[in-house]
């Protein structure tokens, strides 16, 4: 700031202040010389800065106090402060000394430096899942992916042919010559009921000497197959209209036929399923995918998940293009689904599942 | 901050952001979460957080879901009288003790405690952190350390 008429008082009010330095007062002394009106006004405002009065004084001896005197809430004040590192070092000295002559001071400093918690060995389980992977790794990623989605299509495919095995052919043509279908009053009825061939799909070992004559109903009409003897060697299953929706039930007999088709050696099924009256083909799917595909020990009917449909993509390619990938859930106590990895030579991610992740 | 600081992040911060958020809730479950959600969202902003700032940025973010979750489900715990189950309950380390003692904690006191024994914050960064002034931040640790002292009860099994 320059100085000049309109502000030269804040340069005398600093000046008498002390914050003026050497330049600076150079500076005003300078523009008092050249101004002899202002030195008058400079030389009188000394007159009015305040002095203290040394006469006046106050017996303080009242108000001092003694370590003594200070109360436990207030040793415990100082003491937290010393803990915390919030004294200077004169206080620290000071507190030293009281530490040497009043217990309270040494009682409760060694208190509260011990009140400090010491961190516990706690890991964040699903570390891996929170890293972001690199681009080059991301594509593969996405390759993997895209082969795994692939492949569960395929083994999907490969399940829908089993349990159709002329699923391209009409039905109709299979219609047995002779067979009658009789309606609840028992009059014959010219409706022609689709049904399914599956003499020259059935095992080996079965086919030959089985004779089925299974009744389905279909609405109101009862069916009834043809009689063994003029169908020899064939057997006709009668399954009725699948609608596209809803959830149709087999009853234990298919259930048993179906699982003859894909599993020729072991026609049963486990006793808990066995007990069942029926199960719908969902949960057959579901039943024999995880038995079949996955390879559970202990299958359960449940819905399919989509990390399980994945990972029998993942066992596919494996076997496939003899990989070794490996998709693995992990359920916490309450058999919730907490955590989803995957391994490969290449790559390896964790994707924890939040609550609202279930469907997964 | 880089794909590649975020990942450091990741690898440097994330425990301890855990035990924060775990000792401050004591919900494991939940504690995840909010890891989880921290760092999808230090993603989100992966390009305007310095990563010098990022470990206070997360700590802050967490600190502000508990805040979140606690005031949405009205949890409030203000309690610093004696424990005596404390001892029924056969904690004889005194840092089991003290973690014992800080369950009983008001949140704020406890966020703050935490902050400043586990991380060794001043009282700005945890002001920083938890959206307190420095002498209101300075206010929670003596009393929360008080506290602490008083549940304990027992003097003879610190001193």
């Amino acid at each position: 700031m320059i100085i000049n008429r309109q502000n030269y008082q804040i340069w005398i009010t600093d000046y008498y202040d002390g914050q003026l330095d050497d330049f600076q007062t150079d500076v005003l002394m300078d523009f008092l010389g050249r101004n002899p009106d202002i030195m008058s006004e400079f030389e009188d405002y000394a007159e009015l800065v305040l002095r203290p009065d040394d006469k006046a004084a106050y017996n303080n001896a009242g108000l001092l106090r003694s370590p003594e005197e200070l109360t436990n809430e207030q040793v415990e004040h100082y003491a937290i402060a010393h803990s915390e590192n919030d004294l200077s070092e004169k206080q620290k000295q000071e507190i030293t000394e009281l530490k040497k002559t009043d217990p309270r001071f040494r009682e409760y400093i060694n208190i509260y430096e011990k009140i400090r918690l010491r961190p516990e060995n706690i890991t964040y389980p699903y570390k891996l899942s929170l890293l972001k992977i690199p681009d080059r790794r991301r594509h593969i990623r996405i390759v993997v992916n895209s082969m795994s989605v692939a492949a569960s299509v395929a083994i999907i495919t490969g399940l829908f042919f089993i349990f159709n095995p002329k699923g391209k052919e009409p039905v109709n043509d299979y219609l047995a010559e002779d067979t009658r279908i009789l309606t609840e009053s028992g009059q014959k009825n010219d409706e022609k009921v689709p049904l399914l061939d599956l003499t020259d799909e059935l095992p080996r070992h079965i086919a030959p000497k089985t004779q089925l004559n299974i009744t389905v109903p279909v609405r109101t009409t009862e069916i009834i197959t043809a009689e063994p003897h003029d169908v020899p060697q064939r057997a006709l299953i009668q399954i009725p209209p699948l609608a596209a929706k809803g959830n149709i039930r087999l009853d234990k007999s298919q259930t048993q036929y179906l699982l003859a088709e894909i599993e020729p050696y072991q026609v049963s099924l486990p006793d808990d399923i066995l007990n069942e009256t029926d199960m719908s083909v969902r949960e057959f799917l579901a039943y024999q995918f995880r038995k079949q595909i996955l390879h559970n020990e202990d299958p359960d009917i449940d819905n399919l998940k989509a990390w399980e449909i994945a990972d029998a993509g993942i066992k596919g390619a494996n076997l496939l293009l003899g990989w070794n990938m490996e998709l693995d859930a992990i359920k916490n106590e309450e058999g919730r689904l907490e955590n989803i990895s995957f391994t490969s030579e290449l790559i390896k991610f964790d994707h924890r599942l939040k609550k609202n992740d279930q469907g997964l | 901050m880089t794909p590649q600081e975020y990942n450091k992040a990741v690898e440097e911060y994330s425990d301890r952001i855990y035990r924060f958020v775990l000792k401050s809730m004591g919900e494991e479950e939940r504690s995840k979460d909010i890891v989880q959600d921290c760092y999808e969202k230090l993603w989100m902003n992966v390009g305007e957080i310095e990563f010098s700032k990022a470990k206070a940025w997360l700590f802050s973010t967490a600190h502000n879901a508990m805040i979140d979750i606690v005031r949405k489900e009205k949890r409030i715990i203000t309690d610093d009288t004696p424990r005596e189950d404390i001892y029924e309950q056969g904690y004889t380390d005194l840092n089991e003790i003290l973690h014992k003692c800080l369950g009983n904690l008001s949140e704020a006191w406890r966020s703050v405690i935490l902050l400043r024994d586990y991380e060794g914050y001043s009282y700005r960064e945890i002001g920083e952190i938890t959206g307190q002034s420095e002498a209101q931040v300075k206010i929670n640790i003596y009393r929360a350390r008080m506290a602490m002292r008083k549940m304990i009860g027992k003097i003879e099994i610190v001193v």
